[in-house]
């Protein structure tokens, strides 16, 4: 029964929405039924979905794609759930952890309550405390995160030096391909490049163009043909799943057959 | 370029060129056709890893990473419904992190199915389950903490992937975890093939799930997908030749004016 219940929502509004695109966006109608179809212009169907010349299939495309949303924001619950689940169990047993986790509902609460009462508005104190402690430029969120962010400067680096051990033909190959496109980028790469090649057969090249020649030209053939792969193989997988074929393997009736 | 709206009559023809193969073939393997597809180390190497967490009693971590409700998560959910087989099977400790409530509550149904597949309703608990954020950098802090209180023996990236990418994929260097990654997002891939053990790029992480539970539809879907690039490399090519004869031999065309590209994209208004 669940499974006829997917099928047919995921059908029905896969149609729609492949619809939508593939049709033009006014159905040419013969003039007299559009006007009779118009009426006095006033109702529902000859405001949203009658144009000009004919029918607007997706005129009300906005409202449906705004109830696509909804769904979404209503699974946010869902979250919530999660979260007081796993945290608040281990803030009631204090478990090990306890004090970040009551930290998490703490932050969570006071979000949740800011936003429902109104109290985040910008002129409000509540609104002022919350931006300037938690969410503002100054706050502690931004900071957190930029925090995170940071940590990648460090994490290229370990990455970049696993990466440049050459193993292999093709690691030797990342190697100079990566050393060309770094001189490229830097100031005293352009400067370090142009005195050792001052005299020789490449005087008149510049490393900024061979690092451009390495990005645009031999980098974007690669990442293209992974576009292109990708590109067919989601079209695939989308009309498998508008018509819910082979989704069995994680769809399973509720005997787990 | 204009942006397309809707479709032209060429768009149609195309739509119907590349999955009239994927339907054919699906046809095909249903019938019992005997259809091969290459060997994809990566993916030998998901059961490796759930075997390895086993065998060290330590869990496996398991992100879909920024991913939507879209395409991408169903391909995504072939492997990790093999993964929560094999983790019920062998009783292999679990956490997935999530940052999208949506993706969530589907992942949740994928766990209870294969659970109660296995024959171990009794084995899934919820808490496996661990929405961390919305927000990309705080979801990625709470995967490196989890990664690292939990010790997790493997850790499997599949999904979309932005900045966040290497700081997962760190996180279990960290701990020594044994990683697979896979992700169609190019800007991200290099950060994995130097972190990760394994890397799966672009279709083959659609071709994944097809690869592990061998099902006619998704091998069938999969060789039909293979035709369709063929008849994309057709066009380019085509497009190339005739590019590169209006260079030679005709008068100067520029992008839109050439017939190919009308013949595919509407006229801008």
């Amino acid at each position: 029964m669940r499974k006829r219940v997917i099928f047919w929502m995921t059908f029905i509004g896969g149609i729609y929405f492949f619809l939508e695109f593939m049709l033009p966006a006014e159905i040419w109608l013969p003039q007299s039924l559009l006007t009779w179809l118009k009426g006095d212009g006033t109702g529902p169907l000859a405001r949203n979905m009658l144009g000009d010349k004919g029918f607007i299939f997706g005129g009300l495309h906005e409202d449906i794609s705004n109830g696509a949303i909804i769904t979404g924001v209503m699974a946010l619950g869902l979250g919530l759930i999660n979260i007081m689940r796993l945290h608040g169990v281990r803030l009631a047993k204090l478990r090990k952890g306890w004090v970040h986790s009551a930290g998490l509902i703490a932050g969570m609460l006071i979000t949740i309550f800011v936003g429902f009462w109104h109290w985040g508005s910008p002129e409000s104190v509540t609104g002022k405390l919350y931006g300037n402690i938690i969410m503002g430029t100054r706050g502690l969120f931004p900071g957190l995160s930029s925090a995170m962010f940071s940590l990648l400067a460090f994490y290229v680096a370990t990455a970049a030096y696993r990466a440049f051990r050459i193993k292999s033909g093709e690691a030797a190959l990342l190697m100079f391909s990566a050393l060309l496109v770094m001189l490229g980028q830097i100031p005293h790469g352009v400067v370090f490049f142009d005195a050792i090649f001052r005299h020789g057969p490449l005087r008149d090249v510049s490393i900024i163009d061979i690092r451009m020649w390495i990005l645009k030209k031999l980098n974007v053939g690669a990442f293209r043909a992974i576009s292109l792969g990708f590109g067919v193989a989601g079209l695939a997988m989308a009309t498998r799943m508008w018509l819910s074929m082979g989704m069995g393997s994680f769809f399973q009736d509720e005997e787990g057959k | 370029m204009p942006g397309v709206q809707h479709a032209s009559l060429a768009m149609w023809v195309l739509a119907a060129a590349l999955l009239g193969p994927v339907f054919l073939f699906i046809m095909l393997a249903r019938r019992g056709r005997k259809l091969y597809i290459r060997r994809i180390p990566g993916i030998d190497a998901i059961e490796e890893a759930v075997g390895r967490a086993t065998e060290m009693g330590r869990p496996v971590a398991f992100t879909t990473g920024l991913s939507g409700v879209g395409p991408l998560l169903f391909a995504v959910l072939g492997v990790f419904g093999r993964v929560v087989q094999l983790a019920a099977r062998y009783s292999t400790g679990l956490f997935v992190a999530q940052n999208n409530p949506e993706v969530m509550a589907i992942v949740e149904q994928v766990m209870r199915d294969a659970y109660q597949a296995e024959g171990h309703p009794e084995r899934f608990d919820l808490s496996m389950i661990r929405y961390l954020s919305g927000d990309q950098f705080a979801y990625a802090s709470g995967y490196m903490g989890t990664v690292h209180r939990e010790k997790a023996a493997s850790c499997l990236l599949f999904g979309h992937f932005a900045a966040e990418s290497l700081i997962l994929a760190e996180a279990g260097q960290q701990v020594g975890a044994m990683q697979v990654a896979g992700t169609i997002d190019s800007t991200q891939v290099p950060f994995f093939l130097t972190s990760c053990d394994y890397t799966i790029i672009g279709e083959e992480v659609y071709a994944a799930g097809a690869y592990l539970s061998r099902d006619p539809v998704q091998l069938g879907s999969l060789r039909g997908q293979d035709v369709g690039k063929l008849i994309i490399y057709a066009i380019v090519f085509t497009g190339v030749v005739i590019a590169t004869w209006y260079g030679i031999w005709g008068t100067a065309h520029e992008g839109y004016d050439l017939w190919l590209s009308k013949m595919l994209l509407p006229p801008p208004n």
